[in-house]
């Protein structure tokens, strides 16, 4: 890869010409399926983000009162 | 005499501690301990169960998630810039070429996903690793996401290709199939109080269901279907497409790595926290 080639492909990913294609008739269904894997991973992302803090701040909440899980 | 624990409830002292240093545990929350993986003459754990120590895993994991996520993040970015700029239009499909960008990777884990299931499953049951049981709950739901992203892209495409969203052919139903598998597996472990039994029960059905994964695999093989065949990395993909297929599988692999490690890092800590609250109600009845 040459550096003029580079600098087009920097240039067009800087200035997101990609975003500006023209996908044809079916542009919709593309945009869709990818506007679904967005939305289903940042749904996953944040749940998992969600409840981690929930377990952590619960199990800081009972470590605070002095609950051990054994009394040795 | 306490009998070996099936799963990890909350008890990070084991694989460490000696072999009888559970008998003032909770019969549900102590870590299993198989003597099988044991070095009988120094009664050390092995390396298998050295890394498989909760808090061990706590420690180890909490150190790679960052770095594990950032790959991910930084892998996908570069896939879809392959997917959107690189890529070519297919001489056939068009544009909708590039929904097999997310299409494939997506089935692609969502077998990856429910293998990591199975194999967890057969951990559990047979080495009864500590956290065996942990890894294939933590799987199941990220897995029923990807079957659930596979299916729903995969009907996207195939509405301008097939001229229909959806045809009960041998793929496409084998594939709903998983998803309701993976559906049974979550709806069966939450309709059973009892977390010991719950996890056996559905690791048993997470092994029978392993049946199904050959099914999906060669079912455009075995039956004439509207789905196209298999994809063949080398010899039907064009390496224009190739390379930006498998820079998005890598990415979606990464992915789905970060959120299974975060998810067990989340169950670990929900029966910490299940342990202290039987431990508190204990302490309160004095």
């Amino acid at each position: 890869m040459n550096f003029s080639t580079m600098n087009f492909l920097t240039m067009n990913f800087l200035s997101m010409n990609f975003l500006s294609l023209d996908l044809g008739p079916y542009a919709g269904f593309i945009w869709a399926s990818y506007g679904v894997a967005a939305s289903i991973v940042a749904a996953l992302i944040a749940w998992l983000v969600l409840d981690g803090r929930r377990q952590a701040r619960a199990l800081a909440d009972l470590e605070a009162r002095g609950i051990k899980r054994r009394s040795a | 005499m306490r009998p070996a624990a099936a799963a990890y409830h909350g008890d990070e002292r084991l694989p460490e501690a000696p072999l009888n240093a559970t008998s003032d545990a909770e019969p549900h929350c102590g870590a299993a301990v198989n003597p099988v993986h044991m070095n009988m003459s120094t009664l050390q754990p092995t390396l298998v169960q050295s890394l498989a120590n909760p808090t061990r895993f706590m420690a180890l994991s909490a150190a790679v998630l960052p770095w594990l996520a950032g790959a991910a993040a930084l892998v996908i970015i570069v896939g879809m810039y392959q997917a959107f700029v690189v890529s070519p239009a297919d001489y056939q499909q068009g544009q909708t070429v590039r929904i097999m960008y997310i299409h494939v990777p997506s089935a692609w884990l969502s077998m990856a996903a429910y293998l990591t299931v199975a194999a967890s499953s057969f951990g559990l049951l047979v080495f009864r690793h500590p956290l065996a049981d942990v890894s294939a709950r933590a799987a199941a739901p990220i897995g029923a996401a990807f079957t659930m992203l596979a299916l729903i892209t995969g009907s996207l495409w195939g509405k301008p290709m097939w001229g229909t969203y959806w045809v009960w052919d041998a793929r496409l139903t084998s594939m709903l199939l998983l998803f309701f598998l993976y559906l049974g597996l979550i709806a069966l472990r939450a309709s059973i109080e009892d977390e010991t039994a719950a996890a056996k029960l559905t690791a048993i059905l997470a092994l029978v269901g392993v049946s199904l994964l050959p099914v999906i695999k060669f079912s455009v093989e075995w039956w004439n279907t509207l789905h196209q065949p298999s994809t063949k990395l080398t010899t039907t993909l064009d390496a224009a497409f190739r390379v930006p297929l498998l820079i998005n599988a890598l990415g979606f692999t990464l992915l789905f790595l970060a959120l299974h490690l975060k998810a067990m890092r989340n169950e670990v800590m929900r029966r910490r926290v299940k342990a202290l609250q039987l431990a508190a109600v204990r302490q309160a009845g004095g």
